[in-house]
């Protein structure tokens, strides 16, 4: 069973910024499903490097729709992506300093944060851009 | 680079395409991508753009050598322009060094990466002065990145106290040194890095629904 659901409030209307959310999902689900296995093919430092780049990259492409729409909730929006990386480096360095990790924690933590941020910022990014 | 229309078939409208008769190597574009990231991940440690001549990966290998063989509590990490200053002594004054084109090819994550991983205790950016950048804007745009003005930002988790910037010309050497000096004596006064208490106050405050991430609490696997 996935952990995240597609949901098509997940959708903005831009071709390219579902195909990377639907991406983000597909990565999560999969990547939870592959660390829980005793046999685990990755590492948690994999995993969470990984996550780190790819929203990274998510959120410049989306960033960028904004500045060239002129969307007047730009900064708020951006900070809420800077706010969600930080707090992924904070868990890639709790990680490396204390060995510890409770991926299904961590996986229904991001779960939550996108199913929020794609039914808030998101949602109202797709209304102002149609 | 030019932004031409897509080949790969994927959803996105453009792609970027490198003009080899005007690129001048200078790195900039590398050091501006979002994926060009030092954090091991699940595949290959590639950007969206790189430089062929010093690909990002190369870039983490020499920071890591560089940073392997420094001791104490003022270990530095001088991230230095080619076309500045000469760099080739200051390894023999206990600093590590990596050279790059311009000092605006560094991906501002590899600050993050060396400070808050502990490689170092501290970094140095050495470029050209001031408005006389080698290659026109490399020095305004990395310090536009260290002020969360230009993307991609640098980390506002990472203490600013423990990275310096030394704009100086090639004939700067005795500015260089007193720039470097007086940034290991900062940094011994400071000691290790301990993550949360060398941090800033956060610019702005998390609403209460997007702080959920942040919030795990960890146990042994």
């Amino acid at each position: 069973m996935s952990l995240i659901a597609w949901d098509n409030r997940f959708s903005v209307g831009v071709a390219a910024v579902d195909h990377e959310h639907r991406e983000l999902i597909g990565l999560i689900n999969e990547t939870h499903e592959r660390l829980k296995r005793p046999d685990a093919d990755i590492t948690v430092p994999d995993f969470l490097g990984e996550i780190y780049t790819r929203i990274s990259a998510h959120f410049a492409l989306e960033e960028k729709l904004m500045r060239a729409s002129r969307y007047d909730q730009y900064p708020e929006h951006k900070a809420d992506h800077e706010r969600l990386l930080d707090a992924i480096r904070d868990i890639m360095d709790d990680y490396e300093d204390s060995r510890e990790f409770d991926e299904g924690r961590f996986a229904q933590r991001l779960a939550t944060w996108f199913t929020g941020h794609f039914s808030t910022h998101d949602a109202r990014l797709h209304h102002r851009l149609d | 680079v030019i932004m031409q229309p897509r080949t790969d078939g994927l959803p996105y409208d453009t792609q970027a395409s490198v003009n080899p008769d005007l690129c001048t190597a200078c790195g900039i574009c590398a050091g501006a991508c979002p994926t060009a990231t030092p954090f091991r991940r699940m595949t290959e440690l590639v950007a969206g753009i790189d430089m062929p001549e010093l690909p990002i990966r190369e870039i983490r290998e020499h920071s890591l050598a560089a940073t392997a063989k420094l001791s104490g509590v003022d270990r530095i990490l001088v991230y230095g322009c080619q076309c500045g200053i000469n760099l080739n002594g200051l390894a023999e004054t206990g600093v590590g060094v990596v050279t790059l084109p311009c000092v605006a090819a560094l991906p501002p994550s590899f600050i993050d990466f060396v400070v808050t991983r502990r490689h170092a205790d501290g970094v140095m950016l050495v470029g050209c002065a001031a408005g006389d950048c080698y290659h026109r804007l490399g020095v305004e745009w990395m310090e536009q990145r260290l002020a969360g003005e230009r993307d991609p930002y640098l980390r506002g988790r990472v203490p600013r106290e423990r990275i310096a910037t030394a704009w100086v010309a090639p004939s700067g050497g005795v500015i260089l040194a007193r720039e470097l000096e007086s940034f290991r004596a900062r940094l011994k006064k400071m000691g290790p890095y301990q993550k949360g208490g060398d941090r800033p106050p956060p610019s702005a405050p998390p609403s209460p629904d997007q702080s959920e991430v942040k919030d795990v609490s960890y146990r042994l696997g």
